[in-house]
């Protein structure tokens, strides 16, 4: 597909560059917190924080839900350090909780999973009939995200918007790398459907 | 199942993105506040568990000086004990009272100097 076959809808920020290997200190970050250390509690907070209300923002699709999704995810890191291991990265582990955890508030508050629809696309002032078809196509791309299984629905976002890697989602969601790539190229192929009308010619 | 080469679609992502607009910006500080207020127990909690201490040590030891000192009466108990002895009568009594006074006597001369050193080296022997 074409670089530019969605140009109706505005360039957003680029999203997060793809994580890096795991800082090598993590391991005795964890030892420091599971000793009760909260000042390397609070680095691993700070160092986590930003992108853990990313993901919890696109998980829960509102600002306060995330903020508590992302308090939750850090006590539970906590509750369940001891079962870390030293070995491993420390991020794919934390994200896996906070997943989980959204998940499971999702399910339990039966939440949308999208706010309104910000005005993001219509900077530079287009007709309005441009505009409405801007709209369209935000509807439109929001409901075939709806529309997508759950676990693919996280892959997308996780991978399209968060910028995450395939073996690190692989590794959040304790599945196969193979099973990430199919769910990502068997949600893809919805949302080229749904966004199909829009296509340049 | 297919495998599919796993690379970045810029322009579904920007699709998406233009969809479900930017996460916005919490009040970070207070975020950060929050998660460490409600980390201070769990921590202090994990703090009080390292500590190391002393008694643990001592604790775990109580069985063994439990079974040592029921295996000490044990014993104690088992062992015979010899029989009272019959007490002294006015004979003995006597007896020991002359034996006593003899050995004094020989001992109060070398205790006052009184006795000549060839004395106190007899005395010596002797006992």
């Amino acid at each position: 597909m074409p670089a530019n076959t969605f140009s109706l809808v505005a360039r957003a920020p680029a999203p997060p560059a793809p994580s890096t290997a795991p800082p090598e200190d993590e391991p005795a970050l964890a030892e420091r917190v599971r000793q009760g250390d909260a000042a390397a509690f609070d680095i691993l907070v700070n160092r986590y924080m930003r992108r853990a209300f990313a993901v919890a923002y696109r998980l829960m699709g509102q600002k306060e839900d995330a903020e508590d999704l992302v308090q939750d995810a850090f006590l539970t890191v906590l509750q369940r350090i001891d079962t870390f291991e030293a070995g491993r990265p420390f991020s794919p582990w934390f994200f896996r909780i906070l997943v989980n955890r959204g998940l499971n508030s999702r399910k339990a508050r039966s939440l949308r999973t999208v706010e309104a629809i910000p005005e993001t696309a219509a900077a530079g002032g287009p007709s309005p009939e441009r505009s409405a078809e801007r709209m369209e196509l935000r509807d439109r791309l929001a409901a075939a995200m709806e529309t997508l299984p759950e676990r693919q629905r996280v892959i997308v976002q996780l991978f399209e918007l968060e910028g995450f890697g395939g073996p690190e989602i692989a590794e959040i969601l304790e599945i196969s790398d193979g099973t990430v790539r199919w769910h990502l190229h068997e949600a893809r192929k919805t949302l080229r459907r749904a966004l199909a009308p829009y296509e340049r010619s | 199942m297919t495998t599919p080469d796993l690379t970045r679609d810029p322009a579904l992502s920007a699709a998406l993105r233009g969809a479900m607009g930017d996460a916005p910006e919490p009040d970070w500080d207070r975020l950060r506040s929050s998660v460490a207020a409600r980390a201070e127990m769990p921590l202090a909690r994990r703090r009080r568990e390292a500590r190391p201490r002393p008694w643990t040590r001592a604790r775990s030891l109580l069985p063994l000086a439990a079974a040592a000192g029921i295996a000490g009466l044990a014993i104690s108990l088992a062992t015979p004990r010899p029989a009272n002895p019959p007490p002294l009568t006015d004979a003995d009594r006597r007896m020991v009272e002359q034996i006593v006074d003899a050995q004094l006597s020989d001992v109060d001369p070398l205790l006052s100097g009184e006795a000549a050193r060839e004395a106190l080296i007899e005395a010596m022997v002797d006992s």
